[in-house]
């Protein structure tokens, strides 16, 4: 017995080195490997890149910026003194875009021994109170040459300095409630910033949006914190003009002259609203969502060719999400990617290396979470999974990795259950499912290769989240078997 | 047993019973209600890590959720802490209509989930049976690392509070408070050397740059211009790394010159010209070059601590300037100000065109 339990053991710390076999020995999708730290760093990951050289840019809480060669285990200073640099986006080894706090800047090594020593300010055009909520994320890039960062909302735990920056609108913050407050320009905005360096308020309405990214198509998405305004945490498909709920931010509207936003009706407020392409239901999915990045020619993910993973702070998680255009409309699906398997809480930034490994950089920053880096490899073996969810006129057709060992009998509502559930648009911090009902479904049809099932509901509804739960299912060459997975289809337009 | 022993017997047993009815009366902590004040720090923490009471004596919490987290406060029997938060993850999306409470007879107590700036009372009867009674906030993913611990014991004899395995790690610290090297970042720091942050006297988007001879100063990039100056440390960010809630900087050491008038120079006789902040470059030697624009111009200005380290001397280049420079300073007691090895009495200095495209102001402070 306790041979046994020594041998688990040891398989498990093997597993966790991280030997990747040739495919066919390995039952493993990926393996999940912790970089060693430098000591003296408090590794509060706030952002995180890649140089063409295969080399980590990481991002700190107290300000630093370090590169981490995995080929030598090295690591170097590139600068120093930064104030929450939150992302990072490289343009070459000698300059880096960094979002930091009071600004956006452009880190440049001219002398080039390695280390930044021009720090010059890209766009400072924004307010600040001093609240320590006052985050800024980004910054991402289109196709067409634009830059876009966001900006957070105060939190009501905290207060306004004495000293602000930029203007003061203080009717963007409730008189009554102790929700998120906007009362200096764009606290609650996502900008944009072209390349002649003009900024254009391009939507409001964001809480605290501490995700980012452009996808292949040229849309961007950012995610958002369950809280006040926010029923469950969301990913949002970010489109000039529009506002995504928040109140507080629209006071920095061009020629607002509805007062304080806080004082319209919730049903005011959820005329002018765009839902979420994406809700990731709380307790359930996700709790705190946070960068996004696009699986694109991938090979080891190429099943999942134009989905996204997004990290998640408050469980050893992350998530997978996929879109599709129902009436023009982006909508879609999120399930688990990675649910424990030796990965740490706090997943904050993520990014692919040029060699296909993810990296995530994991923070707490008096939240729930943790510290430090890990790396994930893929071994090249495709998972028996959920591949994509689609919704159709009479319910969902799902696709499989992997061809479905089946027989006539085979469901059941222990194998397939399907509920649907909404969350409340209101002033409340959070909100519980509601109108939660267990549907009735039906199997049409499953493909001649087995890998696709016709799931029939009656009354589909929009604005709701429609979870589909497969249990026991075994892939046919018997090596596969998908228990417990559920994936929650976000149902903002119906076909 | 003879009559003199049963008379001593009795004796000592009414002398016990008389001496306890007198030893219980004053001491009576059953009678007197514990009186506990909870609240949350950055970390998932209860600031509270643990507290005694004798059993069945009454028990008055009021927990204050001062953080932007909702949390709750619940009481469990001795050893169950890691069942009932299992059990509370387990509720997944029913948590949050059952406010995070699983069935367990293993709940003694419990508030509602209080939000951001809500107090609750808790009053209670402790038990009559002694033990390490668990409390914690059962939300998802709090319960393992927010908890605490109530020691319902006769006499209060709780271990040292480091070696007192039923607090969180982080919180099993002396109750003296031992001195130890804390390293910042996984380098040293050699001055000259800056951060951005938050800190009492200027704008959020500060700069507090350290400079040899433990002189410091603090420029604001906001304002685009010098905001204070000390001598004899630089800051303490203690706080405001804890991140979380609202904190700033603390500067160490003695501030001996304060520029209490805005702007401190100025390019034109309107001193609202827009300016703008463009950034810095480290120079050669580790000194920060600051670059702003006011109006049309562009300034270069550096900060560099007096050869004789009693002050520190700024260092500006307009190279273009034509117009005619003013120059603000503030009064003040505990520095002198200096022009071209002058010492400036007035408040206001104006330079032409060409002297104006080059000069050092030399602020050093007196006998402090």
């Amino acid at each position: 017995m306790r041979n046994k339990a020594l041998n688990l053991l040891l398989m498990a710390v093997l597993l966790s080195s991280c030997q990747l076999n040739p495919v066919e020995q390995t039952a493993e999708v990926y393996c999940v490997d912790s970089i060693v730290m430098p000591e003296g760093l408090t590794a509060e990951v706030s952002a995180l890149d890649f140089l063409a050289d295969g080399r980590l840019v990481a991002g700190f809480m107290r300000g630093e910026i370090l590169l981490y060669d995995p080929s030598t285990d090295a690591w170097e200073v590139f600068a120093t003194g930064l104030h929450e640099p939150l992302g990072i986006r490289v343009i070459s080894p000698a300059e880096m875009l960094v979002m930091q706090l009071p600004e956006l800047t452009l880190l440049k090594d001219t002398d080039g021994d390695g280390k930044a020593d021009v720090y010059q300010t890209v766009f400072d055009d924004f307010g600040m109170t001093g609240n320590y909520h006052e985050f800024a994320y980004g910054p991402v890039k289109d196709q067409d040459g634009n830059t876009y960062i966001a900006l957070n909302a105060a939190s009501s735990g905290g207060g306004i300095s004495q000293e602000t920056r930029g203007d003061t609108l203080m009717i963007g913050k409730s008189e009554t409630s102790r929700a998120m407050f906007s009362v200096v320009p764009y606290r609650g905005w996502v900008l944009q910033i072209d390349s002649s360096g003009q900024m254009t308020p391009f939507a409001s309405g964001l809480r605290s949006p501490n995700g980012m990214v452009v996808d292949q198509e040229n849309r961007l998405f950012v995610t958002e914190n369950q809280g006040d305004w926010v029923g469950s945490s969301a990913l949002y498909h970010i489109q000039k003009d529009k506002f995504y709920g928040h109140p507080s931010s629209l006071v920095w509207t061009e020629g607002w002259d509805r007062g304080n936003p806080f004082d319209l009706t919730t049903a005011q407020l959820d005329a002018m609203r765009e839902a979420p392409a994406v809700i990731f239901p709380h307790d359930i999915l996700a709790n705190s969502p946070s960068q996004p990045v696009m699986i694109h020619e991938h090979p080891a993910l190429a099943v999942f060719d134009g989905q996204m993973l997004v990290g998640e702070m408050g469980s050893e998680r992350l998530v997978r999400v996929q879109l599709e255009s129902v009436n023009g409309v982006m909508q879609g699906a999120a399930t688990t990617f990675i649910d424990g398997s030796g990965l740490r809480k706090g997943n904050n930034r993520l990014v692919f290396a040029p060699n296909g490994d993810l990296w995530v950089g994991q923070a707490d920053h008096g939240w729930l979470g943790d510290r430090g880096i890990q790396r994930i490899s893929f071994t090249g073996r495709v998972p028996f999974d959920i591949q994509h969810i689609s919704l159709q006129k009479d319910g969902f057709d799902i696709e499989l990795t992997k061809p479905l060992s089946y027989h006539d009998s085979l469901w059941t509502d222990s194998t397939l259950h399907v509920q649907r559930y909404r969350y409340a648009y209101h002033e409340k911090y959070g909100s519980p499912q509601i109108d939660l009902e267990d549907l009735e479904v039906k199997v049409s049809d499953v493909s001649s290769d087995r890998r696709r099932l016709k799931l029939v509901l009656d009354d589909l509804k929009s604005g709701f989240v429609y979870q589909v739960t497969l249990n026991g299912l075994i892939s046919t060459d018997g090596q596969d078997t998908l228990d417990h997975k559920a994936v929650f289809y976000t149902v903002k337009e119906l076909r | 047993m003879n009559v003199k022993k049963y008379i001593a017997a009795v004796f000592v047993v009414a002398l016990c019973f008389v001496l306890g009815a007198y030893k219980k009366a004053p001491e009576g902590q059953a009678d007197v209600a514990k009186e506990v004040k909870l609240s949350v720090l950055p970390g998932l923490l209860f600031d509270v890590p643990r507290f005694h009471v004798t059993p069945g004596q009454t028990v008055r919490i009021e927990f204050t959720n001062n953080d932007d987290m909702d949390h709750n406060l619940v009481i469990l029997q001795p050893g169950s802490r890691q069942q009932v938060v299992d059990l509370a993850t387990e509720l997944a999306a029913d948590g949050m209509d059952r406010g995070y409470i699983p069935e367990s007879p293993a709940v003694l107590w419990h508030t509602d989930v209080l939000h951001a700036g809500e107090v609750a009372q808790l009053t209670f009867t402790a038990p009559k049976e002694e033990g390490v009674y668990p409390y914690v906030c059962t939300l998802p993913g709090h319960g393992n690392v927010m908890y605490g611990a109530m020691y319902v014991t006769a006499e209060n004899d709780m271990p040292p509070l480091a070696a007192d395995t039923e607090v969180p790690q982080g919180q099993r610290k002396d109750e003296q408070h031992h001195h130890h090297r804390v390293r910042n970042h996984p380098y040293e720091l050699k001055p000259p050397y800056h951060y951005r942050l938050y800190v009492e006297g200027a704008s959020p988007a500060a700069i507090a740059v350290h400079l040899p001879g433990q002189l410091s100063y603090c420029w604001d990039a906001a304002r685009c211009d010098l905001r204070f100056m000390w001598e004899g440390g630089f800051v303490d960010q203690t706080e405001l790394w804890k991140g979380h809630k609202d904190a700033k900087a603390e500067v160490i050491g003695n501030i001996f010159y304060t520029q209490s008038v805005l702007p401190s120079i100025s390019l034109s006789d309107d001193e609202a010209q827009p300016r703008s902040f463009k950034g810095y470059r480290l120079q050669d030697d580790g000194y920060l070059e600051f670059q702003y624009q006011i109006g049309q111009w562009t300034v270069w200005e550096t900060l560099r601590e007096n050869p004789d380290q009693r002050g520190i001397i700024r260092s500006f280049r307009i190279p273009d300037l034509t117009d005619p420079l003013q120059i603000h300073l503030a009064a003040s007691t505990t520095a002198t100000i200096s022009y071209q090895g002058k010492e400036l009495t007035s408040d206001k200095l104006i330079l032409d065109g060409p002297e104006g495209q080059s000069f050092d102001l030399r602020y050093t402070f007196n006998k402090l």
